[in-house]
């Protein structure tokens, strides 16, 4: 059953809405959100709740259900 | 006892934090990955906790705008002084008992990686999962910090448990393709990314207190898995994270 969730960009606080399939995973999410705030945006993990959200996991796995937020979490890369 | 004797062991106040074993850490091998800004703060901590058995290896040589954010180099350094040649000696400083042993390499190119401990001071996504695959194959505890600005973070890496690649997914990919697409050949691209050292401290010293549980024998304790500071909210959360299927890292668990 298709879902409707909220994505927040945590880095602006800006929000898409996104509906998904159930067999669609994490990384569709990771893509869409992406390419709508920007090809350049760098690394991102997506959350929900207290937990970090594995690429290969679907919607069905991870229990998306209708107007849930996840949140987009931008992936440091520096330290030198 | 002599009076006041307490104030004659450097370690009298750590020894205070009753798991905290002190011992350990003078046993501990640990490797330090990078010698740039986290670590610097690393290895200053390592050293002042009692570490005495540190790698460094880093392949890079000193530039000034290296120096907000580096404890040990100096204005009279330059690029033909390697950072991580300075850093051991500058940071031996601190406890005549610290041997640190300084590698000037790529970390692609090192091959002991027999230690206790890896601490993660690098400055990109290649270099990392590099060190994690064979922190991984290794067994060994793998404590990865990274920084953007006012934000960081902590990955601890149990030998096990879900590792940074775990974590990643085609972002990071791409992060890297462009990297690499940037120079046209098997040289990587790494732009300058905002950093500044309260951010840094902060990382860095969460890098090392996890080292410190490990070393104690309290890998229970650790973050579990991944810890996101944000400096302008002054905030940080922990994220649990699962074993990623596919994962090359852990065929046998996910087969």
């Amino acid at each position: 059953m298709t879902v409707r969730i909220t994505v927040v960009n945590t880095l602006n606080n800006s929000s898409i809405r996104m509906e998904l399939e159930p067999y669609e995973s994490v990384e569709d999410i990771v893509d869409t959100a992406a390419e709508y705030w920007g090809k350049d945006a760098g690394a991102y993990v997506l959350r929900k709740g207290s937990k970090l959200l594995n690429r290969g996991q679907t919607v069905d796995e991870i229990n998306l259900s209708e107007d849930d937020v996840i949140e987009l979490i931008p992936d440091p890369e520096g330290g030198f | 006892m002599k009076a006041r004797e307490y104030d004659t062991d450097r370690f009298d106040r750590m020894r205070r934090i009753p798991w905290l074993d002190v011992d350990a850490f003078h046993r501990a091998r640990c490797l330090v990955v990078g010698a740039g800004a986290l670590g610097n703060e690393v290895v200053k901590n390592m050293v002042l906790a009692g570490f005495r058995d540190i790698t460094v290896i880093d392949m890079d040589g000193i530039v000034a705008s290296n120096l907000s954010r580096c404890i040990f180099f100096r204005d009279s350094d330059d690029e033909s002084t390697p950072k991580a040649e300075v850093l051991a000696s500058r940071a031996s400083e601190l406890d005549p008992d610290v041997r640190i042993t300084p590698i000037v390499s790529k970390v692609q190119d090192l091959e002991n990686w027999d230690c206790d401990v890896i601490l993660g001071c690098l400055d990109n996504i290649s270099a990392r999962l590099h060190v994690n695959s064979h922190a991984m194959y290794h067994k060994v505890p793998y404590i990865d910090g990274a920084t953007d600005g006012f934000r960081g973070k902590v990955q601890v890496v149990l030998p096990g448990g879900p590792c940074l690649e775990c974590s990643m997914n085609k972002s990071h990919m791409n992060v890297m393709d462009q990297r690499f697409s940037c120079t046209g050949n098997s040289m990587m691209y790494v732009p300058k990314m905002a950093s500044e050292i309260t951010t840094t401290s902060i990382i860095a010293a969460i890098q090392v207190r996890e080292a410190m549980k490990i070393i104690s024998g309290k890998p229970d304790t650790c973050i579990r898995n991944v810890m996101y500071y944000d400096g302008l909210s002054g905030t940080m959360q922990d994220y649990e994270l699962s074993v990623g299927r596919g994962c090359p890292n852990h065929e046998e668990i996910s087969e």
